[in-house]
């Protein structure tokens, strides 16, 4: 059964995710939020089993990844939907980019992976469990700039709304990144290294920094407006799944 | 001048090189294992000439990430002592005040970056076996028992099986360690058991294990371990703590829209 789970968690979230898609397609509103709850706390059972399995908090591997970051964008959606504009439009939007991650899941193994002797230590659970929690944070801020680029209604309401979740999101990397310094501080004597993780990690806080610092010209326009905000999310789960 | 090195148009397109510095850093470092192990390994400017000579494209791809960098550290400079901090008096609200602080600390993050690079010692893979010493600057590191109570097999392994097998239930790393002392002359100033990610630190020194080696002898033992004198880490934790905190400090000062940004927004 406990090596099932993780297939069962999987399907059972997308076809709720499925279902929100048609129920929102549909403008029944309260049925597409029904689901919302239903698959948020369907992850919530799978962030449970990962942690009652392993003793430790959902780190890496792409099903605890997924299940983690979709479990969070849940939570993030019901405390701030209403914030977003017209929320049947961020809601619409939110599960598609979750079908997206869903999607990025498809076809690698759904099952948990055996620990790497370091991940009992506390600085490392902190870098890798914060980094996917930064990770959701991006991909709910995502969904919000994509609703100001595609609807353009309440335009202002989004764009604070998005603002928020990307400092937010910023702050929680930054404490994950703070937490793998002192990761490299006590393994390699040095708290950064020239290497391709360092080059990424700095790649995504200079994306969020970059949104934070639109010079006018771009801000004006909607569209280049809500684009910048969409790529720390998109690099993220890059990262994440597929680098 | 200064107008224009406080700008924020400067900072955006500076970013967005610096983003594309970094990213083809990520297509770079696979291309240049060797050259980049060695800005690792030893001092920057040591490995600095040694890539001009191997690797000019290297050379040059460093020295315009440093110019991006300093330039983004000119630019916040500039800002803030113009812009932010005339912002912040005139108005005296706390978000400003945050606002001017986190820039603030944010110049000393990214110049603590740089520096670290470039002041204190350092000594890298120090191979080392029991009842050896080295001289480190003014101290003495020495050895005097390596201990691994987990199956020496694996770290004979090959590199990738190595690291598959180096799972939470075949190493202990509370179990494996080398006793190290730090002495200044004849006199030890700090003895402990050093473990993997346990290092033993005396005021600005670190010695850290890297990994445990397999010798070619009968189930021998050697320690990897890097010697670092570098007094600028614990404030640089500090620094980056503090800004962390400031900027979850202004993400919740300013989460509610005031009023005056709503009216604006509406008219």
């Amino acid at each position: 059964m406990s090596a099932d789970f993780p297939a069962i968690v999987f399907y059972l979230v997308t076809g709720m995710v499925i279902l929100e898609l048609f129920s929102g397609g549909l403008k029944k509103s309260n049925l597409a939020h029904l689901f919302l709850i239903l698959r948020t706390w369907t992850c919530f059972g799978g962030v449970i089993f990962i942690i009652f399995s392993l003793r430790r908090p959902p780190l890496f591997g792409s099903f605890e990844a997924m299940v983690y970051i979709v479990f969070i964008m849940g939570v993030l959606a019901l405390a701030f939907y209403k914030n977003h504009g017209r929320p049947e439009y961020f809601l619409r939007i939110n599960s598609l980019v979750v079908l997206l991650i869903l999607l990025a899941q498809a076809g690698k193994p759904m099952a948990l992976n055996e620990d790497y002797y370091m991940y009992s230590n506390i600085w490392v659970i902190l870098f890798f469990n914060l980094r996917l929690t930064a990770a959701a944070f991006f991909a709910h801020g995502a969904a919000v700039y994509i609703c100001i680029t595609w609807t353009g209604k309440q335009e202002d309401t989004l764009a604070y709304g998005a603002r928020n979740t990307l400092l937010a999101g910023t702050c929680v990397y930054l404490v994950s990144e703070w937490a793998g310094s002192l990761w490299c501080l006590n393994w390699f004597g040095d708290s950064w290294r020239w290497s391709h993780g360092f080059f990424k990690a700095s790649i995504l806080f200079f994306l969020a920094m970059a949104v934070c610092h639109l010079p006018a010209v771009i801000a004006r326009n909607r569209f280049t407006r809500g684009l910048p905000g969409i790529l720390p999310g998109i690099f993220i789960l890059w990262m994440i799944f597929f680098h | 001048m200064i107008q224009r090195l406080s700008s924020v148009k400067l900072a955006f397109y500076n970013l967005v090189i610096l983003i594309v510095l970094m990213g083809m850093g990520v297509f770079i470092s696979p291309v240049f294992k060797n050259e980049f192990t060695l800005m690792n390994d030893t001092w920057f400017f040591d490995a600095f000439v040694f890539a001009c000579k191997s690797a000019p494209v290297l050379a040059v791809w460093v020295v315009l990430l440093c110019a991006c960098a300093g330039l983004l550290l000119v630019n916040t400079l500039c800002c803030t002592l113009t812009r932010q901090l005339t912002l912040a008096k005139r108005s005296g609200v706390l978000k400003n005040w945050l606002f001017f602080i986190l820039h603030c600390l944010f110049i000393l993050v990214l110049a603590c970056h740089g520096l670290i690079l470039v002041v204190g010692e350092k000594q890298s893979c120090v191979t080392m076996v029991p009842g050896q010493a080295m001289d480190f600057g003014q101290y003495k590191i020495k050895v005097s028992d390596i201990v691994f109570t987990d199956d020496i097999n694996i770290l004979k392994a090959p590199k990738k099986k190595k690291r598959a097998l180096m799972t939470k239930k075949n190493i202990r790393i509370d179990k494996n360690y080398a006793m190290i002392t730090l002495l200044k002359g004849q006199v030890p100033l700090a003895s402990r058991k050093v473990m993997m990610l346990s290092p033993l630190r005396y005021k600005s020194l670190q010695v850290t294990l890297i990994e445990f080696v397999a010798g070619n002898e009968n189930n021998s033992l050697k320690a990897k371990l890097t010697l670092t004198k570098n007094g600028l880490n614990t404030f640089f934790f500090m620094v980056y703590g503090i800004m962390i905190v400031t900027l979850a400090g202004f993400t919740a000062v300013t989460w509610k829209r005031s009023g005056i940004e709503k009216e604006k927004i509406d008219e």
